[in-house]
C-alpha cells in the first residue's frame, strides 16, 4: 500500500462527524420528504393571515424542534474505516450500524452543489452493486475526506490479491499482494470554446419550454397592468387593433422576427447552461473505471465502474455534424448516465473501447434491416386518423350553421404523404445487427443515432406479436437491461426467434459478472 | 439485398467448459459450435397453466356479471327511474359484455404457458397482443410466491421473478408447482451466481 493510501486510511480511521454545515442538508432533507400539501396548507393559512397566535406559537415551536432534530441527527451521526470497511452509525432512538465492504463499494461520487461551495465542502455518494439508488450519502464533508474515501475505493477496484506460487518471487506459497492500480488518464477535456459549439448546436427553441410558463404568466400580469392602467393608455396602444391594421407580408415578417428573438434568446440560453452544467468537463479513466467531473457554479463527479455501463448511446444532429461533434451517453446503473457533449471521433473512439473493453466479440455491422411493413403501419395510421378528422370536419360544416366549408380544411390530408416519406426514410435507415457478444441499433432521421449493448447486460428478453404483426409473421424482440435496453421492431418471426436466442445464449454462456 | 443468416451463438454448455480466467475479462474465451447445438425455445413445448386458472377468471367475470347486473337494474330503476325494456337492454348488453370476456378470459387461460429449460425461464401470455418473454435464471434477482384470497380458493399461486431489468409474473400455477419452480428457480440462480463468483476470483 502506497504511503498516500495508508495516510487517507488514517484520516479516516477514528468515527468522525460530518461537518456542522450538514445540519443545514440534513434539514433541508426532512423538507424535501414533505409532500406539497403539507407545505402548502400551512404556508397559505399563514398568508392569508387564518393562523392564530397560539398557531404561529406551534410553529415556532416545531421550527425549533425540527432544527433540534436536524442536530441531533447529525450528532448520532458517524463513519470511519475499520479494516476493509466503510461503518456508519446513525440513529437516535433505534442505533442503526452499517458496515459496507469497500470492494463492494462500485462508485464514489463528488458533488459540489452552490451551498456547498460557499462553506466549502463537498457531498459525497456511495453506490454499492446492491442498490440502484445511493447506498450512502454524506451531505456535507470536507473534500479530503470525501477524496480519501474516493481514492481508497478506488485502490479496492483496481488492485487484486493475486495468489503467489513463490517460485519466482522467492515468496511462501499462498501468500497475497496487491497489485497497485494502474495511474489515472485524462480521456476527455472540454474547452470553454468547445462549450459554447455544444450549446450552439443544440436545438435553440428547447431552451426556451423553461420559459413557457413565465410567458404566460407574464400575459396575465400585462393584462392585469393594463386593465389598471387603462385610463391611462392612449388609443394607439390597443394591440388587436394594430393587428387588424396590418398587411398579410407584415403580420409574416413580424412572426419571423419573433422567431429569430426566440431563437437567438433560445441559443444564448443554451450555450449558457453548457457553460453552467459542463464547465471544465473531464471524463478520467480512473483505477475504478471512469470519473466525469463538470459544472461551474455547482461543480460535480461522477465515478463509476466501467462494469456498470449497460450501453453506450450516441447521437448526433445535422448541426452537431456540421460541427464535427457528437453527444455520447454512456448509461450507467444508478446516479445518473455519463454523459460526453462535444464528443469528437476519437473521444467516440476511446470510450467506445473502454465501454467495451471486457467485450468477447467486435462489435457487429448494422447490415439488417426490417420489415417494410413498418411504413405500411405508419401510413395506414396517419391516413385512418386524417381522413376521420376531414371527414370530421365536412360533418361538422354540415350540421353547423356557423363552421363553413373552407378548402383548407383537407390540408390534413397532406400529413399522409409527409409520414409516407418520413417513415419511408427512417425505414430505410433503421439497421441492427447482433452476434454472440454484442447487439448494435442505428438509425438515421433527422439526426444519427446508434445505441450498442453486450448481450451479457441482458435481463430479460420479449418477443411481441401485435394482430399487425401476426398477420405478416412478423414480431418484436425487445431486450431489457436496468437501464431501458433495446428493441427491434418488425422482423420475421423465425429472425425475432434467432435473435432472441442469440442474445440468451450470450447471456447464458458468459460467466463474466454482469455489474 | 437479403440478410444474412445471423452469427452462430456459442453454445451455453460448452462454454461453461472454458476454463475461468484471471483476470476475468482479459483473456476471456467464448467458443463457437455449431447452430443445431443450440437449443431454441420451442413455441410447442410450454406447459400449460392449471385448468383452475381458466376457472379462476370466469369466476371473477361472473361475480362482475352479477355487480354489473344488479348495478345497472339499481341505477335504471330506481335512480334513473327508466323504463322496464330499457333496463333490460341496458342489463342485456352488460351480460353480453361479460360473456364476451368470459370467451376471452378462457382463450387467454388456454394459451397461456411456462417452459423451464435449463438456463431460463419463459413465460407466453396475450391471445391479440402475444408476448413470450424469456429470463434467465442468472438474471433472477428474486423469486417471490404470492397468493391472494381468490387464489388460495382455487388452488392457485402467482410466481413473480424478479431481474434488475423486468420481471415476471407467472400466473395460474398450482400450489404444489409454484413451489417447484420457485426452488429450482432460487436454486439455479444461487449456483450461476456462485460460478459467476468463482470467475471473479
Amino acid at each position: 500500500m502506497t504511503a498516500a493510501l495508508t495516510a487517507d486510511r488514517q484520516r479516516l480511521a477514528d468515527p468522525s462527524r460530518q461537518s456542522p454545515g450538514a445540519i443545514i442538508f440534513m434539514a433541508f432533507r426532512f423538507l424535501r420528504q414533505l409532500n406539497i400539501f403539507q407545505i402548502a396548507v400551512p404556508f397559505y393559512l399563514f398568508i392569508s393571515g387564518r393562523l392564530s397566535l397560539e398557531f404561529l406559537g406551534l410553529g415556532a415551536l416545531a421550527l425549533v424542534l425540527w432544527l433540534a432534530a436536524a442536530v441531533v441527527k447529525w450528532w448520532r451521526y458517524v463513519f470511519w474505516i475499520e479494516g476493509d470497511e466503510l461503518k456508519v452509525a446513525r440513529g437516535v432512538f433505534s442505533l442503526e450500524r452499517t458496515a459496507i465492504p469497500l470492494d463492494r463499494v462500485q462508485s464514489v461520487s463528488i458533488e459540489q452543489q452552490v451551498l456547498h461551495r460557499l462553506v466549502n465542502l463537498v457531498r459525497v455518494s456511495v453506490d454499492t452493486a446492491g442498490s440502484s439508488s445511493a447506498e450512502l450519502v454524506l451531505d456535507a464533508v470536507s473534500r479530503d475526506s470525501a477524496e480519501a474515501l474516493q481514492r481508497l475505493a478506488a485502490d479496492f477496484q483496481a488492485s487484486r490479491v493475486v495468489t503467489t506460487t513463490g517460485a519466482e518471487a522467492g515468496e511462501e506459497p499462498g501468500t497475497s499482494q496487491h497489485v497497485p492500480p494502474p495511474p489515472s488518464r485524462v480521456l476527455v477535456k472540454r474547452t470553454p470554446l468547445e462549450l459554447v459549439k455544444v450549446g450552439l448546436a443544440r436545438w435553440p427553441l428547447a431552451g426556451l419550454v423553461v420559459l413557457g410558463p413565465l410567458v404566460a404568466a407574464g400575459a396575465d400580469i400585462a393584462e392585469t397592468f393594463a386593465e389598471q392602467l387603462g385610463g391611462f393608455l392612449p388609443d394607439g396602444l390597443v394591440v388587436e387593433e394594430e393587428l387588424d391594421s396590418l398587411s398579410t407580408s407584415a403580420i409574416v415578417g413580424l412572426l419571423l422576427l419573433v422567431v429569430a428573438v426566440a431563437a437567438l434568446l433560445g441559443w444564448t440560453l443554451q450555450v449558457l447552461r453548457s457553460i453552467l452544467t459542463d464547465w471544465n468537463l473531464t471524463v478520467t479513466q480512473t483505477a475504478e473505471g471512469l470519473r466525469r467531473d463538470a459544472g461551474l457554479v455547482s461543480r460535480r463527479s461522477h465515478a463509476s465502474k466501467t462494469r456498470r455501463i449497460q450501453s453506450v448511446d450516441w447521437q448526433q444532429s445535422p448541426v452537431e455534424r456540421l460541427l464535427g461533434i457528437s453527444r455520447l451517453r454512456l448509461q450507467i446503473i444508478g446516479e445518473g448516465d455519463l454523459v460526453v457533449p462535444g464528443a469528437d471521433e476519437a473521444d467516440v473512439s476511446t470510450l467506445n473501447a473502454i465501454a467495451f473493453g471486457g467485450a468477447t466479440s467486435d462489435s457487429p455491422p448494422p447490415d439488417r434491416g426490417v420489415s417494410s411493413a413498418m411504413v405500411f403501419l405508419a401510413v395506414r395510421n396517419a391516413a385512418f386518423a386524417m381522413v376521420a378528422s376531414v371527414l370530421g370536419l365536412v360533418v361538422l360544416s354540415r350540421l353547423s350553421p356557423e363552421i363553413d366549408w373552407r378548402w383548407w380544411m383537407v390540408t390534413p390530408l397532406l400529413i399522409v404523404p409527409l409520414q409516407l416519406a418520413s417513415s419511408w426514410w427512417r425505414w430505410r435507415n433503421l439497421r441492427w445487427g447482433a452476434n454472440s457478444g454484442r447487439i448494435v441499433r442505428t438509425e438515421r432521421f433527422v439526426g444519427r443515432h446508434r445505441v450498442e449493448m453486450e448481450n451479457i447486460k441482458a435481463q430479460m428478453v420479449s418477443v411481441t406479436e401485435s394482430p399487425f404483426q401476426r398477420r405478416r409473421s412478423l414480431a418484436s424482440v425487445t431486450v431489457s437491461t436496468p437501464e431501458g435496453g433495446m428493441s427491434v421492431p418488425m422482423l420475421a418471426n423465425d429472425e425475432a426467434g434467432d435473435l432472441r436466442d442469440l442474445v440468451l445464449a450470450g447471456i447464458e454462456s458468459d460467466s463474466r459478472a454482469w455489474m | 439485398m437479403a440478410p444474412q443468416a445471423l452469427p452462430t451463438p456459442p453454445s451455453p454448455s460448452e462454454a461453461m467448459t472454458v476454463a475461468p480466467a484471471s483476470p476475468p475479462t482479459a483473456a476471456f474465451t467464448n467458443q463457437r459450435v455449431a447452430p443445431d447445438q443450440l437449443p431454441r425455445l420451442d413455441p410447442g413445448s410450454f406447459e400449460p397453466v392449471a385448468p383452475a386458472f381458466a376457472r379462476m377468471r370466469l369466476f371473477m367475470v361472473g361475480l362482475s356479471s352479477v355487480v354489473g347486473t344488479v348495478l345497472v337494474g339499481v341505477v335504471g330503476l330506481a335512480v334513473l327511474d327508466l323504463a322496464l325494456p330499457v333496463v333490460i337492454t341496458a342489463v342485456a348488453a352488460v351480460l353480453a359484455a361479460c360473456l364476451a370476456i368470459a370467451l376471452f378470459q378462457r382463450a387467454e387461460a388456454r394459451r397461456m404457458g411456462y417452459q423451464v429449460r435449463s438456463h431460463d425461464f419463459s413465460f407466453r401470455r396475450g391471445v391479440v397482443w402475444r408476448r413470450v418473454d424469456t429470463m434467465p435464471f442468472a438474471r433472477v434477482q428474486h423469486a417471490v410466491i404470492r397468493r391472494g384470497p381468490v387464489e388460495r380458493f382455487f388452488g392457485l399461486a402467482t410466481l413473480h421473478l424478479r431481474s434488475a431489468g423486468g420481471s415476471l409474473l407467472v400466473t395460474g400455477l398450482d400450489t404444489d408447482r409454484s413451489d417447484r419452480l420457485k426452488t429450482l428457480v432460487v436454486e439455479r440462480a444461487g449456483a450461476l451466481a456462485d460460478e459467476e463468483l468463482m470467475e471473479q476470483g
